[in-house]
């Protein structure tokens, strides 16, 4: 995108369109996909396997989220239709959900008796 | 602690700052801010607080590659220390001539942080890549 400053890359119709996919990428697929993936590996442990909770809703989670951001970076490209968006957007929320699910109950004090 | 992290973590706390007082200037009244410092601003917070943070931690705390390989210093986080920084200081100086005049020598100044910071990305991409696997 800064290349495009100089010389035009991205046709300056497309450019706020661009922008979007931009933060999308960065925000989404970098920062917090990273804290996801950090949050499931270092949060406490069961005792018993699966360790880490269940391998569904962990698979299920990074499925969804990572469809749900091609879906949205298809429609940033013009490669799906506008409505696509929504359900691009659906299929981050479900994602982000099964991840809640799964680290809800790994979010407790170190030495509990229960 | 090892020594890049704590030069990744002091930087990016440097950034933080900079990028507070950034919203200052862009808010205060009759300050006299040129336009698009929000780009900068969002950019400084991000990459230079959030990302350079990440960087940091994740050079510290992820396995190893082997244990004959100790997380000291290695050529390649200095070279992405130094090419992520100086990336973002290139665009720092140059976004705000680039609003004022889009041309000039701000077009190529621009070009060459984009190209700074993605050589950074490449180079911290390759250095972890190896780490990020089972204990």
């Amino acid at each position: 995108m800064l290349v495009n400053k100089h010389a035009v890359v991205v046709p300056l119709e497309r450019w706020m369109f661009t922008t979007g996919l931009h933060v999308e990428l960065a925000l989404l697929g970098w920062i917090l996909q990273l804290v996801m993936g950090t949050a499931y590996w270092i949060l406490p442990r069961y005792h018993e396997e699966p360790k880490r909770g269940s391998p569904v809703l962990a698979w299920g989670s990074y499925t969804l989220f990572n469809g749900g951001l091609l879906v949205m970076a298809g429609v940033h490209l013009y490669v799906l239709p506008a409505f696509g968006a929504l359900a691009g957007r659906v299929l981050l929320l479900v994602g982000v959900l099964c991840f809640v699910l799964l680290i809800w109950p790994r979010v407790f004090a170190f030495m509990r008796k229960d | 602690m090892p020594r890049m992290t704590r030069w990744f973590l002091k930087t990016g706390l440097i950034y933080f700052l900079l990028s507070a007082l950034l919203l200052i200037w862009m808010e205060w009244p009759g300050g006299g801010a040129p336009p698009g410092l929000q780009a900068l601003f969002y950019h400084l917070l991000m990459v230079g607080w959030v990302t350079q943070i990440i960087i940091g931690v994740s050079l510290w705390l992820f396995p190893r590659a082997s244990r004959n390989k100790p997380r000291d210093v290695k050529g390649i986080h200095v070279a992405v220390y130094t090419l992520l920084n100086a990336g973002l200081i290139l665009r720092a100086l140059a976004e705000p001539g680039w609003f004022g005049q889009q041309a000039g020598w701000t077009g190529p100044v621009l070009v060459g942080s984009a190209l700074l910071q993605w050589l950074a990305v490449c180079g911290y991409a390759a250095s972890i890549w190896q780490r990020i696997r089972r204990r």
